[in-house]
């Protein structure tokens, strides 16, 4: 929950900066889109709790 | 059954003094003890108590039953992942907490309360369980001690601490108690889980496998996926790239079908890295735009995405102006979340895209101290085998010596099993 906590945190800092990024990639966002999406990813009970080891994306513990 | 702790539970909830109860029955002290259970009653005088309070014996053993089934149910539901049931019932169990507390099942209903927390990722609350436990920890028969060593296991999983994780789990699974499938199958799972986020790929591999068998024949096909997961990233990581593409394969196609919106971007990653890694740059190039299109933004699976996709595209010599641009962007979106991991990757990619050399010493003097100050020795050992390629290369044997006993510290821990 921390690290879900930071990660919002994280989201409400880096919008613009990903919002950027991903105009220049090819799937396009939106500022707002992307405050909706970290809400529901906080709410999930999927990926982005743990701690990147070795670049793989590991299945979640709980 | 513990029946003067029921008579005292009924007795509270209807309001009566000990006084009333007893009068015309027994002494008020002799309820008293029947109450702590510190003195068992005969039969006729539970059944003139209980006769007063409007209850039935038989009554008492039904209600017992349930709230057996409660627990048993919540912990299937929280073994399943079946989120809105373990709240539902753990609702319920919150409900009934008084009839727990005079219950035989007080213990239980504190480790799954406990369970609940960790579930919820609310450490405050679990370590305030923790302690609620330590006191009743006295009272614990042989199977609860064991099942508060499963637990903690979890907790050290979930708080990071990997390798106490192991022990605890290990600890767990050599007691051999009749705790049935389910348990011991996310025993195997979390333990697979473990070593493969310390790069102990074979012990991943074996564990894996073992839950994989539990879960199928327990037909929990949340942790089946899961497991098979762990399957393929060990193959993978232990260079068996065909295996791995045997797994990855059906793997794709159920995370597709029935957890697109939360496994399937991970999995994709995990299956383009498998490409990369076995040197099919292309057909990576594929997966790894897909994974980039689906994975949700600050998530892990978009991040680790991102940079496998870098390094895909690096390798494949197609560097363009979209590749400069998503180096910038790992470099500054992730570092709240993930501390400087993909910070000193994609600064070191960047590097290496100016020159070998620039970043062969940006790997020394950064990318791989963090790597193995973070346990991340997977990574450690691949950016490793670029620095000795290139000292070795430029003749430069001191370093190549030097950074050749490191890597093989490093595999030496690759082959570490058991705590």
């Amino acid at each position: 929950m921390v690290k879900l906590k930071k990660l919002i945190t994280a989201g409400a800092l880096g919008v613009t900066v990903l919002a950027g990024g991903f105009m220049a990639g090819s799937a396009l966002h939106t500022a707002t889109d992307h405050n909706d999406t970290l809400h529901q990813v906080a709410s999930d009970d999927t990926y982005g709790t743990q701690t990147v080891k070795d670049r793989t994306v590991l299945p979640p513990a709980r | 059954m513990n029946v003067g702790s029921i008579i005292k539970y009924y007795r509270t909830k209807k309001g009566m003094t000990q006084t009333e109860l007893a009068e015309g029955i027994c002494s008020i002290s002799h309820l008293s003890k029947i109450e702590t259970n510190m003195y068992s009653a005969n039969e006729e005088t539970v059944g003139l108590l209980l006769d007063k309070l409007g209850l039935k014996l038989d009554e008492i053993a039904d209600n017992l039953a349930e709230l057996k089934e409660i627990l048993q149910e919540f912990i299937s539901s929280v073994f399943m992942r079946d989120t809105a049931t373990i709240d539902t019932l753990f609702e319920e169990m919150m409900q009934k907490e008084d009839y727990f507390e005079t219950s035989e099942y007080v213990n239980l209903f504190h480790l799954y309360k406990y369970r609940y927390f960790l579930n919820k990722a609310d450490l405050k609350e679990a370590q305030v369980q923790m302690k609620i436990l330590q006191r009743l920890k006295t009272t614990f028969d042989p199977i609860e001690s064991n099942i508060l060593t499963f637990f903690n296991g979890f907790h050290y999983t979930i708080t990071e601490k990997t390798e106490e994780a192991i022990k605890a789990l290990n600890k767990f699974l050599e007691n051999p108690l009749p705790v049935g499938g389910q348990w011991v199958g996310e025993a195997y799972y979390l333990l697979a889980r473990a070593h493969v986020s310390m790069n102990q790929n074979e012990a991943g591999l074996i564990f894996s496998k073992k839950a994989y068998d539990i879960f199928m024949n327990e037909s929990n096909f949340s942790r089946q996926v899961h497991s098979q997961t762990i399957i393929g990233i060990s193959y993978m990581r232990l260079n068996l790239y065909n295996e791995a593409i045997a797994i990855y394969k059906p793997l794709l196609q159920n995370t597709r079908m029935f957890f697109r919106d939360s496994l399937y971007a991970g999995v994709l990653v995990n299956y383009g890295r498998c490409l990369h890694m076995s040197k099919q740059y292309g057909k990576a190039q594929k997966y790894l735009d897909e994974a980039l299109e689906l994975a949700e933004p600050y998530t892990e699976s978009h991040a680790v995405g991102l940079l496998i996709w870098l390094e895909n595209v690096q390798k494949n010599r197609k560097v363009n102006k979209q590749w400069h641009s998503r180096v910038q962007l790992l470099k500054e979106s992730y570092k709240e979340t993930y501390g400087k991991y993909y910070y000193h990757y994609s600064t070191y990619l960047e590097k290496l895209e100016f020159s070998q050399l620039e970043g062969v010493k940006y790997a020394v003097k950064w990318l791989y101290p963090y790597l193995v100050k973070h346990q991340n020795y997977g990574d450690a050992r691949e950016i490793i085998e670029v620095i000795i390629d290139y000292y070795n290369d430029i003749g430069d044997f001191t370093k190549t010596k030097e950074f050749y006993d490191q890597w093989r510290l490093l595999i030496e821990k690759e082959r570490i099993y058991y705590g």
